[in-house]
């Protein structure tokens, strides 16, 4: 007995020493996280990750570097943009001081920022090409157009990444290959712009070339988004006749025209018809809009929603003598606001300097009496500077009319923006009088003068694009495009006025110059 | 009958790698040996016999174990040496045992008082201490190995176990980061910081088993011994989880004798110790007004202050808390069985509101001998932990606008904006409004068979097993009485937490003595696997209030999330001591770790350790010292250890979430690439030497060790930081390496040893210093570089003050203009120009005074007067210098307020704090304002009295002792802030504890 208890314990021993096959004990099966390996195996899992890249041009108009949109700094330092109050995160790019230097925070967020999105694309375009991809179609060629559907989008918004990229740090390290724990670099080159945008026009030729005509689907950009940033590039790459050839195959698509008469939500309610399409519930194309070329989707309480603050930073303190109400369009901290330069752009009957385009006045919380909102010499922290109305929105839920971002849809590109690229490359092609057509079709909606094709001037064009696009486009790139960055910015905005030539870039983020420990990464010139 | 002495030896040596309670040790191998037929005496005529047992110096023992012979009848002396004991006749044997002492037995006849002598027992001076995977007699240990005495743990009533432990032994550095009921943010570290990014806390093994949980749901009471391991040597058993030492807790066990049911019961208060001298409303205002002008006060701040309403909302979120115990244990056993029962219910209610912490224990340790070749073991508990209720927002608390407006008009509901201009600031009482309930439940059963194999003498194999299983559930509801439920209409959380643990050790040891060679080998193979698994649903927008947090089917938006986590370690290890002549003593240990979180191409480590001893004062030579010089040996160690400092899947790229929208608006589930994998990622390793000496004079009067280290851990896992075009900032990597050293002296000493009155004194007193030698950064010529953005520099101790040094205040008469801050008036702050450039740049930047103490000191003296203890405890960690953020220029334009500071005016200047003005330009460079965080802090007094034994004897009571405990008492240091221990200087206070206890036992 006793010895067979003996015999019976030995056994156990060798069992358990024996039983456990350590290389499948210590082998780690991850259940809570997905990984590219198990993603990347079907259209959907494609998909997922496109998501994701879309998320991040919806980032846009998020605070991932700081309280205000993150395009911001595309947007002040220029003619027509400033930032009002004391917020040095902001400084830098405002008043071109020692400030914009190469250890600069948002300066590594938006480079970070722009090659997840670079990386992102890169991982989706180098993986579609395995075979073994279901890619969910009924026949070869729906497979085939599930691919290139997802290239496309993809594609595109890589080139959206590239064309921030290089107006930004200018020469850029050109990465086209997915990077993992392996195959990481530290001996990146910068590649001339002139070669980025070579792969961008490849880029861009085949989200053309894949992209569906119209807009019906809300979730996948017209092909017009792609003609759009090929015109725009063209004309940086000095070629405008292919720039013209771009903007006018999306100017002659029937599915796109511009909102010219009320529409929508507001309709019923006093207004212009240039800001109908502004209006959440307008946005998209199923809601009557056929001037968008590409939206930024988001709704409230809903994952997925997207915490946009252009409202936020462009919409004054009016709050601090004024209650926040969904009228005045919600609470701003008036991060930045147009110049007084951009403000006197206006004629009076112009639509787009109306009081529903331009905060006029307010009531005062203490008496009701009223505040008039006025321009005078930019000095920071003038709460009474007015504001544009574009990015009103506030929550339906009453009690949370103060929350900080927002959640209605915006439109990204506009068709308007397009005209004045066409417009821009008719005048370098010598035809004035064609793109005096396209400009007026834009200041007739908006109850402006029509002009005659002896005043369209680049410096015109420059003028009618910050009256339509106030706020809405990339200032900074649009001038240092135009080579008009220094000037322009030097007459028109006092607080900018230090803008130096060397300021056309911004410095490469020092992290990244530091990181690169296997070749040295040149900065750009005036940052050393 | 057997000769004990002759008999004891072999015993011992059989019995000690299996019985890890030390003091019940010489009880059952003494009665082990009575033969059974004693056990059938008929009962004859009670007698009662009482006595003292002292020590060839005339010290008083306790402890000691005093047993009739043959029966189950027994006990243990008290703290004064005294005994009482109930034999069946006149003919009955007491035998009185105690480690390192000789036992001796004495026929009770018709004595009534015995009054014992115990001798030394030379051959087996000192006492045995818990080594992991066994036991060793100290003068056996050859590494550095500390034993904490849990008497303190009685003297002092602790909450948490480690709380018990700071400033009593030497390199055990331990912090109370924050302040709350529970208490348990306690930062340990054993001989202070190796790694710079991975976790510096011990493992702790509690029964012998790696404990995970949190070290406040340790019962206290519960605890027999705790050993710390310091060195590589002796952790070395637990290899690639003992780089930061190990501490071993074993709890308590039975002794032979009858029943014995104590009762342990303590209530106390606790109020707020300190707080700092924040501005409050009318000095806010003065500054505020006098910083901007009127024009920047809100209606709500100029009300306030015309009708004379400051808010003090410190003082709003405090209340006097309490705490109180009530434990009951039941312990008894005979030779074969040994049980203890304990039952234990703390309730602490914080000094803030609505912080309060419920414990519920019960514990069953039970072991029993199966036959004479195999017994069984368990030490189970269970326990039922309540943490339910938020406090306020001290962090807000302390800064909030005392201006802002706290109660609605009916003087009772908080207010949902506070400060209604500003709707951003919360009200800092709002948590408290929070329906909140959070309770966990955790089973943690060690349960262990040894065998004592009859083929090889000395051979024996023991099956440890552990489980552990826990349940956690967190609920949380935001009604719409709170600022985001009033917006968002209701927000509720839900959590899940489930974690399972188990672990099978196969512990094989052979011991035995070949004439003056002594071996003791030791092998195991190990295995455990966790699993943590985590649901939780976060909702808002409901319909109503009354449902709560039951309601998120009725919610407009619900985002649930998961986690799953699982890793397995498989284990070899192999230990080897010789002992030659019990002077020279040697030992090898070799641990093969393998863990599953380490990168595919390294799933094992091997830690080998080597450790000599010499016990100088058993060879002939040194007996001309004897006089004065008893004990006297010399250790040396050296070995590896690691750090597995990776969690799960921390080797596999890993994907993030990004989610968009999609048709209709519906959430589209997004993921990007956003972790690059390294699959050679393994443990950090570190390497180090120990020299110790352990003393004893005048008879071990006086005794202690003196221990000096130098440590060497390479293969950091740092995030190094890579180019972002590669899509990402960083990968981690094992790069880096750290030196520390440090010294440790712990000493006890018997000051007086009279009749009636005895002073002990115990001093532990450490220090240790660390310094970053690379963190796998290289200029072009290779050497190494700081990392600035990180704050590591290359030298310089792990964690610095670095920044801007804020030398003075410029004065009306300094040169402005021609100085190297031409731009400043003045009253702005003087920056030193560090690297005499005459201007301020960002070379400027250097490290201030330390954070790393230059010493840690903790003294511990015990009066015993007749009945009456006293005890007093000093704790004092020196030569710190810290950031103190309550003191911040007009922050955020004035909408918090700061410590009330004595600003620099023209007319009252000073040369510490600069003119209240906006802070840009007061202070360009956002320089801090440090202040020395060093502090002597009176810790513990105690005050016991134990009723007198005649007293007892007569109400058929073994003890009763009652005591009060004063805990934090006060602090000596220059320290502005909150506290100069804590972290964050704008949280829960630090509190003063009064505390009455009685115990009894039957």
């Amino acid at each position: 007995m006793k010895k067979s208890i003996y015999i019976l314990f030995i056994l156990g021993i060798l069992t358990v020493f024996s039983a456990c096959n350590e290389k499948d004990f210590l082998e780690e099966h991850p259940k809570d996280d997905i990984y590219a390996d198990n993603l990347f195996v079907d259209y959907d899992g494609f998909k997922n990750v496109l998501n994701s890249l879309k998320a991040m041009v919806a980032q846009e108009r998020t605070e991932l570097a700081g309280s205000f949109e993150l395009s911001l700094p595309m947007k002040i330092g220029v003619d027509n943009g400033w930032a009002n109050y004391t917020y040095n995160s902001l400084d830098g790019f405002n008043t071109y001081g020692v400030a914009l230097n190469p250890e600069y925070p948002p300066l590594g967020t938006i480079f970070n920022w722009l090659y997840r999105a670079v990386n992102t694309s890169n991982m989706i375009i180098s993986r579609a090409e395995n075979p073994k991809i279901k890619w969910k179609g009924q026949t070869s060629e729906e497979n085939e157009y599930n691919k290139n559907i997802i290239l496309a989008q993809a594609k595109l918004i890589r080139a959206w990444a590239y064309r921030h990229l290089t107006y930004c740090f200018g020469a850029v390290p050109l990465s086209l290959k997915e990077v993992t724990g392996e195959t990481y670099r530290n001996d990146w080159e910068r590649t001339p712009v002139s070669e980025v945008q070579l792969q961008m026009e490849e880029d861009l030729l085949f989200a053309e070339q894949y992209l569906p005509e119209n807009y019906s689907d809300v979730t996948i950009p017209p092909k017009a988004v792609a003609q759009h940033y090929l015109a725009e590039l063209y004309l940086a790459m000095n070629d405008p006749v292919r720039a013209e050839e771009k903007a006018q195959t999306v100017a002659n698509n029937p599915n796109f025209s511009l909102c010219t008469v009320r529409y929508g939500k507001k309709a019923t309610q006093p207004g212009v018809p240039f800001m109908d399409q502004f209006y959440d519930g307008n946005v998209l194309p199923s809601e009557g809009n056929h001037e968008v070329l590409w939206v930024l989707l988001n709704e409230p309480d809903v994952v997925g929603a997207i915490n946009n603050v252009m409202r936020r930073t462009w919409i004054n303190r009016y709050y601090s003598f004024a209650t926040v109400s969904a009228e005045y369009g919600g609470r701003g901290i008036g991060r930045a606001a147009f110049t007084r330069w951009a403000h006197n752009l206006y004629e009076a009957t112009d639509d787009r300097f109306s009081q529903y385009a331009i905060a006029k006045s307010y009531k005062k919380t203490t008496d009701g009496s009223t505040v008039l909102t006025r321009v005078k010499a930019e000095v920071k922290n003038d709460t009474y500077w007015p504001s544009t109305k574009k990015w009103d929105w506030t929550h339906p839920e009453i009690t949370r009319v103060s929350e900080d971002p927002q959640f209605g849809d915006q439109a990204y590109i506009r068709l308007a923006e397009t005209y004045l690229l066409l417009a821009e490359a008719q005048l370098k092609n010598g035809h004035p009088e064609l793109a005096v057509t396209w400009i007026n079709k834009i200041r007739k909606r908006s109850n402006a003068t029509a002009i005659t094709a002896t005043s369209v001037t680049l410096n015109y064009i420059l003028d009618e694009r910050s009256r339509e696009l106030l706020t809405e486009e990339h200032r900074r790139y649009t001038l240092a495009r135009t080579g008009t960055l220094i000037t322009r910015t030097k007459l028109y905005n006092p607080i900018s006025a230090g803008i130096q030539n060397f300021h056309a870039l911004w410095p490469i983020p020092q992290t990244i110059i530091d990181a690169n420990t296997g070749k040295p990464l040149e900065q750009n010139e005036g940052y050393n | 009958m057997i000769k004990k002495n002759v008999n004891y030896g072999l015993f011992r040596k059989r019995l000690i790698p299996f019985v890890f309670l030390v003091r019940t040790f010489n009880m059952l191998l003494m009665v082990s040996m009575i033969p059974f037929s004693l056990n059938a005496l008929p009962e004859l005529q009670q007698k009662n016999v009482t006595g003292k047992v002292t020590d060839s110096n005339n010290n008083t023992l306790p402890g000691v174990n005093v047993v009739v012979k043959g029966t189950s009848i027994g006990l243990t002396t008290g703290i004064d040496g005294n005994y009482s004991i109930s034999v069946p006749s006149s003919g009955s044997v007491l035998s009185f045992s105690f480690i390192g002492y000789a036992t001796r037995e004495i026929t009770v006849g018709n004595q009534s008082e015995i009054n014992v002598l115990l001798l030394e027992n030379l051959k087996d001076i000192g006492e045995i201490v818990v080594v992991g995977y066994g036991t060793q007699k100290k003068s056996d240990v050859s590494g550095a190995v500390a034993s904490f005495k849990t008497e303190n743990i009685q003297r002092m009533p602790p909450l948490n176990i480690i709380q018990s432990m700071q400033g009593n032994v030497a390199g055990l550095n331990i912090t109370q980061t924050s302040s709350s009921a529970e208490g348990n943010s306690i930062s340990v570290q054993i001989r202070g910081q190796n790694s710079i990014t991975a976790n510096n806390a011990p493992l702790i093994i509690l029964d012998g088993v790696p404990y995970a949980g949190q070290l406040s749901e340790i019962n206290p009471v519960e605890i027999a011994s705790i050993e710390i391991l310091k060195d590589a040597s002796s952790a070395a058993i637990y290899g690639a989880r003992a780089a930061n030492g190990v501490i071993i807790m074993t709890t308590k066990k039975g002794n032979i004798g009858k029943p014995r049911i104590t009762y342990d019961s303590y209530y106390g208060i606790e109020q707020i110790a300190h707080l700092p001298d924040m501005m409050g409303g009318p000095t806010f205002y003065d500054r505020k007004v006098e910083c901007f002008g009127e024009s920047i006060l809100t209606q709500t701040e100029i009300a306030s202050h015309n009708s004379g309403t400051y808010t003090d909302w410190v003082d709003l979120a405090t209340r006097t808390g309490s705490r109180h115990q009530q434990n009951i244990s039941i312990s008894g056993g005979n030779e074969k069985t040994n049980y203890y029962i304990s039952g234990t219910y703390n309730n602490i209610k914080g000094i803030a509101i609505n912080d309060n912490f419920s414990r519920y224990n019960l514990r069953t340790n039970i072991e029993t001998a199966i036959t004479d070749w195999l017994s069984f073991g368990t030490n189970t508990t269970m326990g039922f932990f309540d943490r339910s209720g938020e406090p306020a927002n001290f962090s807000e608390a302390f800064v909030m606008n005392p201006l802002a407006v706290p109660y609605q008009a009916d003087g009772k509901s908080l207010t949902l904006y506070p400060w209604p201009e500003d709707t951003g600031f919360l009200n800092p009482l709002e948590p408290v409004k929070y329906i909140n309930e959070n309770n966990s439940r955790q089973i943690v059963t060690n349960n262990y068979l040894l065998v004592k194999l009859p083929f090889v003498k000395g051979l024996s194999y023991k099956i440890n097993t552990g489980y552990t299983f826990r349940n956690s559930i967190s609920e949380n509801y935001k009604g719409r009485d709170t600022q985001s439920g009033y917006e968002k209409s209701g927000v509720s959380y839900v959590g899940n937490n489930y974690y399972v643990d188990w672990i099978v050790e196969n512990i094989v040891n052979y011991q035995r003595e070949f004439g003056k060679h002594s071996i003791f080998l030791t092998g195991l193979y190990s295995a455990q696997q966790t699993t943590s698994k985590s649901h939780s649903v976060s909702a808002e927008g409901f319909p109503n209030d009354v449902m709560t947090y039951y309601q998120p089917n009725k919610a407009l938006l619900i985002t649930p999330s998961s986690s799953y986590t699982k890793t397995a370690y498989i284990s070899q290890m192999f230990r080897a001591n010789y002992t030659y002549n019990s002077r020279y003593l040697l030992t090898l240990t070799a641990r093969r770790d393998g863990y599953s979180a380490f990168g595919e191409m390294n799933k094992f480590g091997i830690f080998p350790s080597i450790a000599l001893g010499w016990n100088l004062h058993s060879e002939g030579f040194m007996s001309a010292y004897s006089s004065w010089l008893n004990k006297m040996k010399i250790r040396i160690s050296y070995g590896s250890n690691g750090n597995q400092a990776i969690g799960a899947y921390s080797t596999l790229p890993r994907l993030s979430s990004l989610n968009y929208l999609g048709e209709n608006h519906s959430t589209s589930i997004g993921f990007y690439p956003s972790v690059l994998g390294d699959p050679s990622l393994n443990w950090e390793t570190t390497k180090s030497l120990n020299t110790g000496l352990d003393f004893g004079f005048l008879k071990s009067r006086i005794q202690g060790s003196i221990d000096v280290f130098f440590s060497h851990t390479y293969d950091l896992l740092l995030d190094k930081t890579i180019s972002s075009v590669n899509g990402t900032t960083t990968i981690r990597q094992n790069i880096g390496e750290t030196i520390n050293r440090g010294f440790e002296l712990q000493v006890s000493s018997i000051n007086v040893a009279k009749n009636n009155f005895k002073w002990t004194t115990d001093v532990s007193l450490s220090k240790y210093h660390n310094e970053i030698l690379n963190v796998g950064l290289t200029d072009s010529t290779g050497k190494y570089i700081d990392d600035i953005g990180n704050r590591w520099f290359v030298g310089k101790p792990v964690d610095v003050n670095f920044g801007y040094v804020l030398e003075g205040i410029w004065q009306a008469d300094d040169d402005i203009a021609n100085s190297y801050m031409p731009a400043a008036n003045p009253g702005d702050v003087k920056i030193k120009d560090v690297n005499k450039d005459g201007a301020i740049t960002t070379d400027d930047r250097t490290i201030i005074g330390s954070l790393v103490p230059s010493y840690t000191l903790g003294i511990t003296n015990i009066f015993i007067y007749k009945n009456f203890t006293f005890t007093f405890f000093v704790y004092a960690l020196q030569g710190i210098t810290r950031r103190n953020t309550l003191i911040e220029l007009s922050p955020w334009n004035y909408r918090h307020q700061t410590l009330d500071i004595e600003f620099w005016t023209p007319e009252n200047r000073n040369n510490s704090y600069p003119r209240n003005y906006m802070a840009s330009t007061v202070n360009p460079y956002s320089a801090g304002f440090l202040e020395n965080a060093s502090f002597f802090r009176l810790k513990d007094i105690t005050f016991s009295y134990q009723f007198p034994k005649n007293l007892l004897d007569r109400l058929n009571i073994n003890r009763i002792e009652c005591y009060i405990n004063a805990k934090n008492l006060g602090t000596l240091t220059k320290w502005q802030g909150l506290d100069p221990e804590l972290n964050s200087q704008a949280a829960i206070p630090l509190t003063r504890t009064f505390i009455f206890g009685i115990r009894l036992e039957l």
